[in-house]
Formats: structure tokens, C-alpha cells, sequence
């Protein structure tokens, strides 16, 4: 009886093995160990898919094509915090289906591994997957449009993309050119525009307790710094002067107030050669008034090793004077810091201007776009769906937060400005094509004051302060990884010894008076100039 | 008595007749074979990656069809300036911890097993298990609220009106932050092993080096530690086979540009180069670069130690 019940035993473990191996994996993403509310999400939707599949389906045989996108929860902890209930995103689905014709399912990726799950779905027949969006940082439309798994979207955009063309035209219209490639061909739509994200906020009631103005330049802003440290408004000695959000911080809020063009690749007159950032004139300079500001003690010492937590966390603890660095940090939080204390006041430092002009550099349009895979049944639906969320701002907010009156309502539709009602029963899975375009169309009020809310403003306004900043250089050129690897598989030995050393030379690790050494000996070694001569090469094919 | 010989016909014969009788036993392991097969064995196919252009887009069929690159991706590694310091700080981190951490689990075992009250004893094992169980997400939490300019050991420095430090990116004390809290966190549970061997020497010879007049220390260096050699000899050879894994989680959630210099590692570089970009052919290919340098440090402990000890794996 024993040796039955071994062999039986034995028996399910290898049935159980080999049947682990056979599973196809689902296109939703099961598997996810992402958000409560995107795995919820993802598990009714596959429920949406297979239901879908299997009737043949209800919808196939009202002529209504069902659309899988790439969904992007993740990225929007502004929309719904639960998951949707089933009737909830019917409802949607259904409303969605009136208008365009078309039903959305969305693919909620497992948090995490976006990357890897998404390249298995595009990869495998089996998988149903209409739409996608690419972060530059993963994949480009290049590589995919090699390997035959996106289509042009020349002839849809003409026939059903009317309105996205529109959207992208006139000053606009460049966005369009790194998704288009040598012979005409469109393989992606843009999604974001040029951005001033950079920015400098001052705490205003700090300024005003202090009897400061706000300051214009680096001289008058270091006195502010000063007059913080001094005064102590946070007490306790727990004030911070200056907080630096990261190396894009010092990057992309700084040095372009000491370099001509500010951050980014610039081309050096003198030998046509394409540099990076560091070796620009005046950049030196920069780190001399970083570095004396952090050895004052105005630069939170931990600037350059906090994480995104711990910047808000700090932001939280009413302890900031000056803040430097990615918007989100003070935009989201303030609400919530003047909750707690309804006194503290963040105000936006525009146009603070160093010796070579304003201290910000915008950050560039990238190259990321929606694409339609190759495997789509569907082309025309796909262009069709994108083309109505772009046509209008409400189709946009309806596949965010529901029904327009009954998850949010229009404030001031002319002016954009839009009220939240509910959130409890759709939770924004539908959110699809994700753009600074749509999105500078729209504010969000707060619902007791009616005021824009600051990270909407930010937004709307704040985000595209194109007289009060920088352009870099290598604005319209998008820098593609795989290809200058290509050319020179080490390039990022040198981005990785100016990252560490500009840290060093700031917190006062490395002496300033070493400068020198580091760019013609240090950098030298580690390949400056092949690094230079590649990126010259991408930049003279790429023009 | 002798046994005469076996004689079998031929190879078929004998393994018919030992199916015959043994057939049951083969039954209860063929699952473990089917798993290290499907899990362990055939996933090696994916090796070939290292030596080819593949791109995560391909899909599984890449693995077979993607262009054959040859060691363009070992050569970018070892081409790259970087290659000397990353290896010196995988090995000098490497060895650090070993150094450490290595006696320290041993001392433990060695200490709680002299401890005559059997709740504190409890209490003790109990506390120096414990760390081993919190992910790095949440020890780095700890080290970050203990070690930060805003910490517990920089209120302590500004309250007695010293300046405060930046701990976390300064090179030399990043790096015994990164190596003691690695000891503090797996010494306790890597004691587990010494204290169950210390346990199965036969409590006599305790007695009669006690009543031979030797002292604790004496009991330890002439009866403890030689009673569990061969344990300390194997735990030796397996650990040189992580040798060059210096602790990616840890570094990767305390480490920052500052340090790069003494705290990039193989595993953070190939994160950063590899996985982050979606080069899945370099990261193979410094994971196999990897791999053959772990085999080569195996071969030589075990060899080291079966010559010195008589002590190995095979």
C-alpha cells in the first residue's frame, strides 16, 4: 500500500513538473507581484480576454474589435486607487464602444519586470497585444521594425489619425521626425514634449519671515541660502538650505547658469567634436559654486545618495528652504505638507540666472512612442482608439478616471480645469496613450478650494517655461544607446567616471584644483576620445 | 565470506536487471532528475546568448536564430577601464566578508553552545538568527535611518557638536558599513551548521580533558574545533563558490555614484550595462565569465584543503 501511495506521490510530482513546463504564459501578466490594484486589475482583465476569446466573440460578432494595449498603471498614482469593479469598467468599455467603435482591454504589466514581460509578448504569435508604448530606455521602434514586429502607421494615420496629426503639427510637427525613418515611414506616435522639469522652488513664508526677495541670480540666491542657514526657520538646527533632488538636479537645474549651453551634448567649435557636458566651459565653474555651497553646509550632505523616499520625506518634515531638482518632489507633496502645516509655502524661483544665463536646462523630447504590433488584427481599431483619446480632452479624462459626471467633471472645460467625483469603483485601467500633450490640456482642481492643484499647474504651465530656460545643444538629436555601443561598446566607462568624480569634486572628496588632471589624464585613460568620436560619428550620420 | 564475481552478458543486461530490482528507487528520484534536467540543465542552452547578438524582442526562438557575435561581449567587459576596479572591489568585498564572516559563525556556534542557561541560550539564537530573515530592502532602511546625516549616529555627533557625516558616500566608511552589516546579518544563521556539529562531539572527551586539567580554551582548540573540521572544511570549499558574489542587493540599495569607485561590483556593473539596457547577451556572458572563475576557485579549495586537511567534496 505504501509503495501505491510513493508512486502515486511520485507520479503527480512528475505530472505536476512536466505540466509547469507546458503552461503558456497568459498575456496579462498573472505572474505580477505589482500593485494590489494592478494585479486585481490584470486578473479581470485576463478574465476579460479569455471570456472574449472564447465566445468568438460576442463583441467580433457585433463588429466591434476588441483592442489589448499595454496598460500603464504604474504610472499614474494620480488616478483611481482601487481596481476597477467589474460593471464599473463595462460601463466604460461600453461607453468607449459607442463612441469609436472599439473595445480596450488593457495589459497591465507585472510591476517590476515590465520589460521582460512585454518582450515575451511581443514575441510570442500567441499572444494577443495591439498596442504598445516603448520607454526609450528598453527598446527602440528601430529594432523592432527590423524584426518585422510593428507596422507603419503612414496609411492609418491618414485614413483614421486625423486628430493626432493635428495634435503633432505646426510647432509640434519636429516631434514626429524621430519616429519616422529614412524612407518616410511612421513606426511610432510621440508622447512627450520638451520639458522644463528642473525647476527651483523657494520656500516663500521662509523668504517673507526673513524679509528676503526672491532672489534672481546666484549671488542673491546664495544669500537666501545663507539667511536660511542662519536664521534656522525650521529650528533645532534642522533647517536644510538647499536640497539637490539627485544628479539631474545639479544637471539639469544648474549648470546651465555657468555653460553655454547647459546640460547635455554640445559640439566644441574648435575640433567639431561631439563632448559630453562636463568638458564645456564654465562647467568647472559650476562645480566651484556647488562645492562651496555644500562645504557651508547649504546642500543637505546626503543629497546625491537619497532616494526619491527619502527627498519626500524630507520635503515632508517642513525642513526645506530651497529645493532644486525633479518637480514632483515639492508639486506632489505641498498639499500635503500644508496639512500639516498650513503656513509653509513653496514658490516657483523662474528664471534664476548664473553668469552664463538661466540656470535650467529643458529636458528633451524623447523618442518615445505608441506603436501597433505587427500581430494586431486590428490595425485600423488601434489607430482609430488613439486617434479619440487624442481628439479630445474628455475622452482623454474619461479613459482615466470614468464616466465624464460621475468619476470627474469639467470645472472649466475651456480652461482645461476638472474635478475628481469618484474614484472608488473605476480605478483608471483604461488610461491609454499616456502624453504631455493630452495632459497640458488639463488641470485638476482641488475639490474644496476649486484652485488648479500645484502638480497640475505644473503640468499645465510650469513644465513648458521655454523663455525662462536652457535648450541644450543636442535638443533634436535622440541619442540611441545600441547604435553608439555599435560604434564604441565602452562609452559608458566615461559617463561613469564624470558621474562619480562630479560628485566627488562637490562634496569636496576630490580637491577642484584637480580638475585639470581629471579631464586631460583620468577621462583620457578611460577613453575620451574614442567616447568623443563615437558620438561625433552618431551625431554626423544622424543630422 | 567472498562474493563471486558478477557476470553479465552485456551493459543492456545489467541495466534491465538492475531496473528489475532497483526499480522502485529509480521511480522515487526521477523526479528530482526530471527537475534538475528541465530547471538546471536545459536552461544551459541559453548560455549560447553569450556568444551571440541577441535581443530581448527575438523572443525565446533568439536564443537559436540570433547572429553569432563570437566574445565580442567578454571582450567589451574585459576592454572596459572599469574591468580592473570592478573586479578588485568584487574581490576585495568578496574576501572581506569571507574574512569576517567566515570565523565569525563559528565563534557564535562555539559561544552558544558554552552558555549554561538554556533560555538565554534561546534568547541569543534566537536574536542572531533573526537578521538572516529581513530582505536587504529592509536592512538598508536600518543602516540608511542609523548611518544618513539625519540618522541616529549623526544626532549623537551634532548634539556633542561635531559636525555631521556623510557616511554613505565616502569610500571608507561605505565599505565597512556594507561589510559589517553582511556579517551582522548571516553570521548568526550560518552558526546553525557549526552548532549542530558541536553537538554530535561525544561528550566524554569534554569530561576527560576537563578532568585532564585543560580549560575552556584549551577544550576548544584541542576537542571543539578539531571535532568539527571536516564541517568547517566544507562549508570553506562551497563558500570560495560564491566568492565573487559580493552582495548585489546590499550595494545596489546603499551604493551611489560617490562610491562607485570602491563599491561597483561585476553584479551592479552588469545591472547597470546589462539589464537596464535589455543586454541580455553582455549580462550572459559576465555571468558565465563569472561562473568559470567560481568553478576554478572550487577546484583549487577543494584541492587546497583534501592536500592540508584530507578534507574535500570529492
Amino acid at each position: 500500500m505504501k509503495k501505491l501511495e510513493c508512486i502515486a506521490v511520485t507520479g503527480a510530482l512528475v505530472l505536476g513538473l512536466l505540466a509547469g513546463c507546458g503552461s503558456q504564459p497568459s498575456n496579462t501578466g498573472n505572474d505580477s507581484t505589482g500593485t494590489t490594484n494592478a494585479v486585481k486589475s490584470e486578473e479581470s482583465a485576463a478574465g476579460e480576454q479569455e471570456e472574449g476569446k472564447a465566445e468568438g466573440t460576442a463583441d467580433e460578432s457585433a463588429d466591434v474589435p476588441t483592442i489589448y494595449f499595454e496598460g500603464f498603471m504604474p504610472w499614474i498614482g494620480s488616478a483611481g486607487k482601487v481596481a476597477s469593479t467589474e460593471e464599473a469598467m463595462e460601463k466604460v468599455q461600453n461607453y468607449v464602444i459607442e463612441q469609436c467603435g472599439v473595445k480596450p482591454v488593457p495589459v497591465l504589466l507585472p510591476s517590476g519586470s515590465e520589460q521582460e514581460k512585454l518582450n515575451l509578448m511581443i514575441a510570442d504569435a500567441g499572444e494577443q497585444l495591439d498596442i504598445i508604448m516603448m520607454n526609450p530606455t528598453w527598446e527602440s521602434w528601430g529594432r523592432l521594425a527590423e524584426n518585422g514586429q510593428i507596422i507603419p502607421l503612414n496609411d492609418l494615420l491618414d485614413e483614421y489619425g486625423q486628430d493626432i496629426k493635428a495634435a503633432f503639427s505646426g510647432e509640434l510637427e519636429w516631434l514626429m521626425d524621430p519616429m519616422t525613418d529614412a524612407d518616410g515611414n511612421i513606426w511610432a506616435l510621440p508622447r512627450a514634449l520638451e520639458t522644463t522639469s528642473n525647476p527651483t522652488y523657494i520656500r516663500k513664508d521662509w523668504l517673507d519671515q526673513l524679509g528676503l526677495a526672491m532672489p534672481t541670480t546666484f549671488e542673491e540666491l546664495e544669500e537666501v541660502l545663507a539667511a536660511f542657514k542662519e536664521a534656522d526657520p525650521a529650528g533645532g538646527g534642522q533647517t536644510i538650505p538647499l536640497l539637490i533632488v539627485t544628479e539631474g538636479g545639479l544637471d539639469y537645474g544648474i549648470t546651465a547658469g555657468f555653460t553655454e549651453y547647459g546640460y547635455g551634448y554640445w559640439m566644441d567649435e574648435q575640433d567639431n567634436l561631439i563632448k559630453p557636458a562636463a568638458l564645456q566651459p564654465g562647467f568647472k565653474d559650476c562645480l566651484e559654486q556647488v562645492g562651496g555651497w555644500y562645504e557651508k553646509g547649504y546642500i543637505h550632505p546626503d543629497s546625491f545618495t537619497l532616494t526619491w523616499s527619502d527627498f519626500e520625506d524630507l520635503f515632508m518634515a517642513d525642513r526645506v528652504g530651497v529645493i532644486i531638482g525633479s518637480y514632483g518632489v515639492t508639486a506632489n507633496n505641498l498639499a500635503n505638507l500644508q496639512g500639516l502645516n498650513p503656513e509653509a509655502d513653496y514658490v516657483f524661483a523662474d528664471g534664476i540666472q548664473g553668469p552664463k544665463g538661466f540656470m535650467e536646462t529643458r529636458e528633451k523630447a524623447s523618442n518615445s512612442g505608441m506603436m501597433i504590433t505587427a500581430k494586431s488584427e486590428h490595425p485600423e481599431a488601434c489607430m482609430k482608439l488613439l486617434n479619440w483619446v487624442v481628439s479630445d480632452s474628455s475622452n482623454f479624462l474619461t479613459m482615466m478616471y470614468g464616466i465624464e459626471e460621475e468619476g470627474w467633471e469639467w470645472q472649466d472645460k475651456d480652461k482645461g480645469l476638472y474635478k475628481i467625483l469618484n474614484t472608488e469603483s473605476f480605478g483608471g485601467e483604461l488610461y491609454i496613450y499616456p502624453n504631455n500633450y493630452n495632459l497640458r490640456q488639463i488641470g485638476q482642481v482641488d475639490n474644496e478650494t476649486g484652485e488648479l492643484r500645484m502638480d497640475s499647474k505644473f503640468m499645465m504651465e510650469d513644465q513648458y517655461r521655454y523663455d525662462t530656460t536652457k535648450q541644450s545643444f543636442d535638443k533634436s538629436v535622440f541619442w540611441n544607446a545600441a547604435a553608439i555601443d555599435a560604434i564604441n561598446p565602452n562609452v559608458s566607462d566615461v559617463d561613469k567616471m564624470i558621474s562619480e568624480n562630479v560628485i566627488k569634486f562637490v562634496t569636496g572628496q576630490r580637491d577642484l584644483s584637480e580638475w585639470d588632471t581629471f579631464v586631460n589624464e583620468d577621462l583620457q585613460k578611460a577613453g575620451l576620445d574614442a567616447y568623443m568620436e563615437a558620438y561625433t560619428t552618431f551625431y554626423n550620420e544622424n543630422q | 565470506m567472498i562474493r563471486p564475481p558478477v557476470v553479465c552478458k552485456g551493459g543492456e543486461d545489467l541495466i534491465r536487471k538492475n531496473l528489475r530490482k532497483y526499480g522502485f528507487f529509480y521511480l522515487l528520484i526521477l523526479p528530482g532528475v526530471l527537475y534538475l534536467i528541465l530547471f538546471k540543465y536545459l536552461p544551459l542552452a541559453g548560455l549560447t546568448i553569450a556568444f551571440k547578438q541577441y535581443q530581448p524582442s527575438m523572443g525565446f526562438d533568439g536564443i537559436f536564430t540570433s547572429k553569432w557575435v563570437g566574445l565580442k561581449h567578454f571582450r567589451k567587459f574585459m576592454g572596459s577601464y572599469y574591468f580592473g576596479e570592478i573586479m578588485r572591489n568584487t574581490l576585495f568585498i568578496s574576501f572581506a566578508k569571507f574574512l569576517l564572516g567566515f570565523p565569525f559563525p563559528i565563534l557564535i556556534a562555539i559561544m552558544l553552545n558554552d552558555l549554561k542557561n538554556k533560555y538565554f541560550k534561546k534568547f541569543a539564537q534566537t536574536v542572531s538568527y533573526m537578521p538572516n530573515f529581513m530582505s536587504w530592502v529592509i536592512v538598508s532602511g536600518i543602516i540608511v535611518a542609523i548611518f544618513s546625516t539625519d540618522g541616529a549616529v549623526n544626532n549623537v555627533l551634532t548634539s556633542l557638536g561635531r559636525p555631521a557625516v556623510s557616511f554613505l558616500s565616502q569610500s571608507g566608511s561605505f565599505l565597512k558599513i556594507i561589510i559589517v552589516s553582511d556579517v551582522w546579518k548571516y553570521a548568526g544563521w550560518d552558526s546553525i551548521i557549526y552548532s549542530a556539529a558541536i553537538m554530535s562531539i561525544d561528550p566524554a572527551l569534554y569530561e576527560a580533558a576537563a578532568m585532564d586539567g585543560a580549560g575552556k580554551l584549551k577544550q576548544i582548540w584541542h576537542i571543539t574545533l578539531p571535532g568539527i573540521s571536516s564541517v568547517i572544511a566544507i562549508t570553506l570549499i562551497l563558500r570560495m563558490g560564491g566568492i565573487l558574489e559580493a552582495g548585489f542587493e546590499q550595494i545596489l540599495m546603499l551604493y551611489s555614484p560617490a562610491v562607485y569607485d570602491v563599491a561597483d561590483i561585476i553584479d551592479t556593473y552588469v545591472y547597470r550595462e546589462g539589464l537596464q539596457l535589455a543586454n541580455y547577451s553582455f549580462s550572459t556572458a559576465v555571468g558565465l565569465f563569472k561562473s568559470v572563475l567560481a568553478a576554478i576557485m572550487v577546484l583549487i579549495t577543494n584541492f587546497i584543503s583534501k592536500k592540508v586537511s584530507g578534507e574535500g567534496l570529492w
